[in-house]
């Protein structure tokens, strides 16, 4: 019959249709990566969990242009940013709050410490050949130092924050911690510093392993945070305990005799093999921070120059003389022809100043720099140019000479020996005083004087005068610590610990105004009526970012947020 | 495609044919002006036995029940039954239907009558709008069809597509807003829309309540867009050609100030913020300078260009093109159409004479549709659409687009260069801000090249209607097979950015100094491809239903049962994810009593590979309910007037598998890092991939769901001549897959979707329309209206600290900012004063809402309303006498904000502007409508800081579109050997009526959007139809 052919035609149709058609395509995407597939038991090289690891590193301090791309120190009174309006400008104006923070790291810290604790709480399912067990060994122990590392990134900005030890939260999980003080944090950070140092690589490690963390970094971590607590702000009642603490902790540093100080100040930031940097911040070889950083006149091929630091006079001014005197003190004279010169500002002072700050004249692709009123580093008009006189030279290759920049290694010194140094000598003043020009607190500060290239003097003493008061020599070592780790996110965070930041700020910084006179230069320095406040107790600790304080009621916010 | 070409011949050679001998009815049917084709004539009684008249009205049946009488139907006319009881042949003259209720309803699936129809649906006829000279036919629905809203953002050619909403918007998820769109049974998305051709659309429905999109169950939250295209009807061949070319204008041209002014005013902002901050003030530009400009006798050192009149044209032109044959016999009936469309853009040619390509913008497209009927047997028909659309959009290429350009001031301000340099060559902005010291904007629009898109669409769909009345009379299956594929890919013939010889040229000394560039000559052109347009997308759909439709007497009984399987695979650069599957289940049932009584079950079960196998499938079901008042007995003996009186009524549940990213949104995925984080070991750098863990999962996301409920009134009064219809509805959307917001950052991951947001969304919408006719002279009016308001009733966030801080409770999108109390007066009084950083006097002076002495964003409001409009009114009026007829809409919104940011308004962002001349100074601080000028971006006063102030409560009414035509007489169109002729002059948004003065912008462009917006274009058109 034709009405069998009929439903025939519907038998097929139909049954074409839910067959449906051979499968083009899979039903669920098969390219994404899983929990298991990082953590594959049969994963014997441990490559994805090491991967995972990768992403952990990458969440350590990255320095230089990070914050709207400046540099954290123009907002200490080392620099002022470039152009107005800068976020960074809100460190200075009173404007950072619960609400904004242009450094907030709230957020990024806890995602590492996630991490850290996502990788120490799977790491065992992979099961790793045998001969690369100690690797493994090495990682975990990685792990434990980073997330110690993101506590300190947290305690450095907003005091004591909630510990979380090795849990890794899941939306069920009670998350109103309160918070744990500061002392807390500083006991668990040094706890875990003392019990991974022994699983670390021990320094200096093979050149295929630079970048890892290492039992000098995390020697060099527990000692940070030694001092941070021995530092006024931590350390109301001034306990000689927590120096003392700090000061063994950096020692122990100095003992392991692996690091050094490099022979040439201008190796330590452009070389990544060198024996002076503890930790850095590993990255490509670029040319950014020539861009971000030269004057404004330069053009590298066809990529102008950002200028977007102007370093200060007050941090010229700290540079002193090449006799490693003030240049208040060391002036030049008939009988001093090496001393510091007001129509000449920039000669004889110490090498570092060449390294440190562009200053007008100073050699770069093939011209002096020109910053006087009119020069090309300087033009005036609506274009964005120096504030003060001066740009940031620190970091930069060198490119005294040629017509563009070429790839450089731009790591940032997380962690540096120089720095260790200080460390100890701060703590060692404060314990035992300066005691005599051949103890230690002398001998590190002519150590880092003499690589510097300050002349050692008749006495050898590199200009430090002998028989300094204990406060004397703590100035000392704080103007060392100033020229010496300048940009490398250092004084933003000394003025704070020693509290000194209420009265560094809260007065007009300077700079330099050149007029070219026909053949001559005639130096004028200005004020910057840039506004530079601090409100104090407040602003020495960041405040808890807003929308985590109102989400958590146990959470308490820092004093005057 | 194997199996659709193998379906193809499966059915066709299973047509069978069986002819039985009995007695024969011929006939011939006609109305008042001649034979009718198509009309369907059925044995009454005698299931299945019918036939349709041919294109001279003539049809032959062979009778075999008892009855002998004959049913005669057609849409539009009364039906007739006739008794033939030893009659071999007939005339029947049908008479029209004045009530129109008859008329069919497009909805879901199929087909209603508007008498017996319960949901909420409005429609409007293509043909209505075909003559409205824009390229996009969803520009012109709004203030037409009720409950539709859009906002046509942009006027650049090959982007003019309005945004569009059914009753606005009501969830949380900004992606998932969009209502679905069916295009003859495919769905589509909004861009696809865009490209479809006026000339080939039959009808526009939108599907708005429960009842009618529950069919659509998982994707039918958010209101339905049904668009039919034309098909062909029994007749002889007709075709029809037209023609039409116009003018774009823009809807307002800019006007900047002078070099002069905006020196004089540069001078004054920095004076104002030297003041402020304390610093010594250093007038950038001396007297000088200042003098020159005033004078205007140095164009090469004190250049003075108004740069938008230098490079825009006044108009441009667009032209569109369309022929199509339609016809048919009872085998086959065809509708074939193509049609080409071309819009220029507003740039002038810089190129012309250089050998250089014009890159102006410019938009062109093909379009071709072949819909095919085949009658196979007497049961089984078949159908074959083809379609296809060819685009290409041209655009300069450069990286910051020229309307951007003109209206920043630190790339271009009116001083930067001369046009040219005296030697010919092209300058370079030396004036402005050192970044920004870009070659010629005219030079690199001459030289740069253009970036190209293509983008090629082709849709096939075959599909087989069977009738089973061999079963059981009224039942019948159909089946559809349909595949949409969407291809576009870019083509870019370009020079890198600034990439152009340019001298500054030093008139006082005569010098030509290079560009920093250091190019003298010409590189050549380079010919890319930009991955990141290619977008590949492919649909395949599949659907098969039983229907089923019978009247016992007072008895009106219908159903449906559909199977739906759908893919989707969207590709972006190059790479082809995995698809996005789904299937459903649909079934309606109905029951009417003489139409008089009317209730509707609706459901749909779907299942999307967007969640999980336990939550994989959801149950979406629906019922309306309707009383025709006016067809009760007593009505109508006492009310005669009123000719249709229907209470209608909906309520049900309606869903939506929109998750933000697509897919797979249920499982934790680590990612893989970009490059750009690397951090790697060892003495050289080596580029290292990262994993890092993602957003949690969450195995328990599932549908967003709708509980809508809809009340309608629909009523004909008066002949028929006043029509009204009106619906009110309250919809809550529950079940909204939203991030939480109230978990704290220590847990230190992304968070996952959860269905958590609830929001309600309610209003009104309906029409009013009357037509009557006095002699020769018809007339009509329509007045539509929109209301629509939301509100957030849950959204997961934290207990703010203060209530205005809360964003449940306020309208979906509704911005925040500070409430302006006015303008600083004076020094004493910034100083007596909540601290602002640099404020001083003529700054805009913050409301300290929590009176703590400081203004941060705890003080910030909610201000101003959503930026889609909650109220869209629109009124037609249409009139013909003889044969000229004439239509026009205005089309109003209402009730909505929006704010412009950048260089759009900030003064030295972006170029000055009229507006700026009355800011505040102290000599004019009584009448200043603008705040002190300043040059820091972020000052204090800075239109970038959300505040009432820069939000404008706006409004409009546009004269969207108009359209004048004259019918040339038969008589004189015979002689020529045609059939109709028709001349018309058209416009579309020719008069814009708004309520603000302080920005120059489209009252359409999205908030905060930027000053580069290509602005919305008005036209003339003038056009020219034939047929054949």
């Amino acid at each position: 019959m034709i009405h069998h052919n009929y439903l025939f035609f519907l038998f097929i149709s139909i049954s074409l249709l839910f067959s449906s058609c051979v499968k083009s395509l899979e039903d669920k995407p098969l390219e994404l990566i899983t929990e298991d597939y990082l953590w594959d038991s049969k994963d014997s090289l441990g490559t994805n969990a090491n991967l995972f690891l990768n992403s952990i590193y990458a969440k350590l301090p990255k320095g230089f242009n990070r914050i709207g791309n400046n540099v954290l120190d123009a907002a200490s009174d080392d620099a002022v940013p470039t152009e107005d309006g800068a976020s960074i400008s809100s460190f200075t104006n009173g404007g950072y709050s619960a609400l904004s923070n242009a450094d907030d790291s709230w957020q990024n810290s806890y995602a590492g410490i996630r991490m850290t604790n996502l990788f120490l709480q799977n790491f065992y399912k992979v099961h790793l050949k045998r001969d690369l067990l100690l690797e493994g060994q090495y990682w975990r122990a990685e792990n434990r130092f980073l997330r110690v590392m993101f506590y300190y990134e947290l305690i450095k900005r907003y005091g004591g924050v909630p510990l979380l030890g090795d849990q890794v939260f899941t939306l069920s999980d009670n998350l109103d911690l309160p918070r744990n003080t500061f002392d807390e944090c500083v006991d668990y950070i040094v706890a875990e510093c003392d019990a991974i140092k022994d699983s670390l690589r021990i320094d200096p490690v093979a050149t295929g392993d630079y970048g890892r963390i290492t039992r000098g970094v995390a020697l060099t971590l527990k000692a940070k945070v030694l001092l941070l607590a021995a530092s006024p702000l931590n350390n109301l009642n001034n306990d000689i305990d927590k120096w003392q603490r700090a000061k063994n902790a950096a020692a122990e540093v100095i003992a392991l005799n692996a690091f050094s100080l490099e022979p040439a100040f201008s190796n330590v930031f452009t070389t990544r093999s060198n024996k002076e940097v503890i930790l850095a911040y590993q990255r490509a070889l670029t040319t950014d921070l020539e861009v971000n950083n030269a004057p404004i006149g330069y053009v590298s091929g066809s990529t102008s120059s950002l200028g977007r630091t102007s370093p200060t006079q007050e941090l010229v001014d700290a540079f002193p003389t090449i006799r490693g005197r003030a240049i208040t003190e060391d002036v030049r004279s008939g009988s001093n022809p090496t001393g510091y010169d007001a129509t000449n500002p920039y000669a004889n002072r110490d090498p570092r100043l060449d390294l440190t700050v562009f200053y007008n004249g100073l050699l770069w692709l093939g011209r002096g720099v020109e910053t006087f009123d009119g020069g090309k580093d300087r033009p005036g008009g609506a274009a964005v140019q120096t504030k003060t006189g001066y740009y940031m030279r620190k970091f930069l290759g060198n490119f005294a000479t040629g017509t563009a920049y070429s790839n450089q290694t731009h790591n940032f010194p997380i962690f540096r020996y120089a720095d260790v140094l200080l460390m100890f000598a701060e703590a060692k003043n404060e314990i035992d005083g300066p005691g005599s020009v051949s103890d230690s607190v002398y001998t590190y500060l002519k150590a880092i004087r003499s690589r510097a290239g300050i002349m050692p003097g008749t006495d050898n003493n590199y200009g430090l005068d002998p028989n300094l008061s204990l406060s004397a020599m703590r100035e000392a070592i704080r103007l060392e610590r100033r020229v010496e780790l300048a940009f490398e996110e250092q004084r933003f965070w000394d003025v704070r610990r020693w509290k000194i930041a209420e009265t560094v700020y809260n007065k007009p910084l300077h700079g330099i105004r050149i007029t070219n006179n026909g053949s001559t230069l005639n130096y004028q320095v200005e004020s910057l009526n840039i506004p530079f406040q601090f409100v104090a107790p407040r602003m020495y600790r960041y405040a808890i970012p807003y929308s985590e304080v109102i989400k958590n009621p146990n959470l308490k916010q820092n004093e005057g947020y | 495609m194997k199996k659709i070409i193998a379906l193809i011949i499966l059915t066709w050679s299973l047509l069978p044919c069986l002819v039985f001998a009995q007695t024969t009815i011929r006939g011939i049917v006609k109305d008042h002006a001649g034979a009718l084709p198509g009309v369907s004539i059925l044995e009454k009684d005698a299931r299945g036995n019918g036939t349709t008249t041919n294109e001279k009205g003539e049809f032959q049946l062979i009778l075999k029940g008892n009855s002998k009488t004959l049913i005669i139907s057609n849409v539009g006319y009364l039906t007739q039954e006739m008794d033939v009881n030893g009659k071999t042949k007939i005339n029947v003259v049908l008479q029209e239907d004045a009530t129109g209720l008859d008329e069919v309803v497009v909805v879901g699936y199929g087909t209603t009558k508007k008498i017996t129809n319960t949901g909420a649906v409005s429609s409007i006829s293509a043909s209505e709008i075909r003559s409205t000279p824009t390229p996009n036919i969803q520009n012109t629905l709004a203030g037409r069809v009720p409950g539709f809203i859009s906002q046509q953002r942009s006027g650049q050619p090959g982007q003019t597509g309005a945004t569009f909403f059914i009753r606005g918007v009501n969830t949380l998820n900004s992606g998932g807003q969009a209502p679905l769109i069916i295009v003859d049974d495919v769905e589509y998305n909004q861009d696809q829309v865009a490209q479809l051709d006026a000339n080939e659309i039959e009808t526009f429905t939108i599907l708005k309540d429960a009842s009618t999109t529950a069919v659509y169950g998982v994707k039918g939250a958010n209101g339905v867009l049904i668009i039919t295209t034309r098909r062909g009807k029994i007749g002889r061949p007709k075709v029809n050609f037209s023609s039409e070319s116009g003018v774009q204008l823009p809807f307002k041209k800019y006007s900047f100030l002078g070099a002069f002014d905006v020196a004089s005013l540069y001078n004054e902002a920095t004076m104002n913020d030297a003041k402020a901050s304390g610093s010594t003030y250093v007038p950038t530009f001396s007297d000088d300078d200042l003098e020159h400009w005033r004078n205007k006798d140095d164009p090469y050192g004190h250049p003075d260009v108004d740069w938008y009149n230098e490079i825009f044209k006044n108009q441009a032109y667009q032209t569109r093109n369309n022929i199509d044959i339609s016809g048919g016999s009872e085998r086959v009936k065809y509708f074939v159409s193509t049609g080409y469309l071309f819009q220029n853009g507003m740039l002038r040619n810089f190129s012309k004479g250089t050998g250089q390509p014009d890159n102006n913008y410019a938009y062109q497209r093909y379009n071709f549709r072949t819909n095919l009927d085949f009658q196979a047997t007497k049961d089984l028909s078949l159908r074959l659409d083809v379609t296809g659309r060819i685009g290409e959009s041209t655009e300069p290429h450069m990286t910051t687009a020229p309307l951007s350009t003109v209206n920043s001031f630190q790339r271009l301000p009116p001083y930067a260069m001369p046009i040219m340099n005296p030697d010919g060559s092209y300058p370079f902005a030396y004036r402005s801000r050192d970044t920004y010291q870009e070659p010629s904007i005219i030079g690199r629009l001459a030289l740069q090249g253009y970036d190209r898109l293509y983008r090629n669409e082709l849709n096939i769909l075959v599909g087989g209607t069977h009738k089973l009345d061999f079963i059981t009379p009224g039942l019948s299956a159909k089946t559809r097979v349909s595949f949409a594929g969407d291809m576009s890919y870019n083509r870019s013939l370009s020079r890198t950015e600034g990439h152009i010889p340019a001298f500054y040229y030093n008139p006082e000394t005569g010098t030509y100094t290079q560009h920093k560039n250091q190019l003298y000559r010409l590189e050549p052109l380079t010919l890319t491809a930009d991955v990141d347009q290619n977008v590949s997308r492919k649909i395949s759909n599949i659907q098969a239903n039983l229907d089923y439709d019978r009247t016992f007497g007072n008895h009106h009984v219908y159903g449906l049962v559909l199977y739906n399987q759908n893919q989707y695979i969207n590709a972006v650069k190059n790479e082809e994810p995995a698809p996005v599957n789904f299937r459903g289940y649909t079934f309606r049932a109905g029951y009417d009593f003489k139409q008089r009584y009317l209730l509707e079950f609706d459901g749909a079960y779907n299942g999307s590979t967007r969640f999980v196998d336990k939550n994989q499938y959801g149950f979406f079901p629906a019922v309306s309910a309707g009383w025709n008042i006016a067809e009760e007995p007593w009505f109508k003996k006492n009310v005669e007037f009123i000719s249709l009186l229907k209470l209608r009524g909906s309520f049900g549940i309606v869903g939506s598998d929109y998750v933000t990213g697509d897919n797979y949104k249920f499982e934790q995925i680590y990612q893989a890092g970009a490059s750009s984080t690397n951090y790697s070991f060892g003495e050289s750098h080596n580029t290292t991939t990262t994993i890092e863990e993602g957003t949690l999962g969450n195995l328990d996301i599932t549908w967003e769901k709708s509980r809508k409920t809809d009340i309608g009134l629909d009523f004909q009064s008066l002949d028929n001549k006043l029509s009204l219809t009106v619906d009110y509805f309250h919809d809550v959307r529950y079940d909204q897959l939203i991030a939480r917001g109230s978990v704290l950052n220590i847990i230190g991951v992304g968070l996952p979707l959860i269905n958590l947001g609830r929001t309600l969304n309610k209003g009104w919408d309906g029409q009013i329309s009357y037509h009557d006719r006095a002699g020769e002279f018809d007339y009509s009016a329509s007045f539509t209206f929109s209301f629509a308001k939301n509100k957030i009733l849950y959204k997961d966030e934290a207990v703010q600290r203060y209530p205005w801080l809360a964003e449940t409770g306020r309208p979906i999108g509704q911005a925040t900012g500070y409430n302006v109390l006015g303008f600083f007066q004076s020094q004493e009084e910034v100083d007596g004063y909540a601290h602002v950083a640099n404020a001083t006097a003529g700054d805009l002076k913050y409301e300290d809402k929590n009176e703590d002495g400081v203004i941060d964003q705890l003080d910030m409001v909610p201000i101003g309303k959503p930026n889609l409009p909650q109220t869209v009114l629109g009124t037609t009026l249409g009139m013909s006498y003889k044969g000229f007829s004439f239509n026009i809409l205005f089309q109003g919104s209402f009730n909505y904000s929006y704010r412009i940011a950048s260089a759009g308004i900030i003064p030295f962002q972006g170029n000055l502007q009229p507006v700026h001349l009355n800011r505040w100074t102290p000599k004019t601080a009584t009448t200043a409508s603008y705040p002190r000028l300043s040059a820091v971006l972020a000052g204090p006063s800075s239109p970038n800081t959300s505040s009432n102030f820069w939000l404008i409560d706006a409004k409009y009414v546009r004269l969207k579109s108009v359209d004048l035509g004259y019918t040339f007489p038969n008589a004189w169109t015979k002689k020529l050997k045609i059939s109709t002729a028709r001349i018309f002059v058209s416009g579309y948004d020719l008069f814009t009526w708004s309520n603000f003065s302080l920005y120059q912008q489209d009252p359409e462009i999205a908030s905060s959007g930027s000053a580069g917006t290509y602005p919305v274009q008005k036209v003339y058109n003038l056009g020219l139809q034939i047929g054949f």
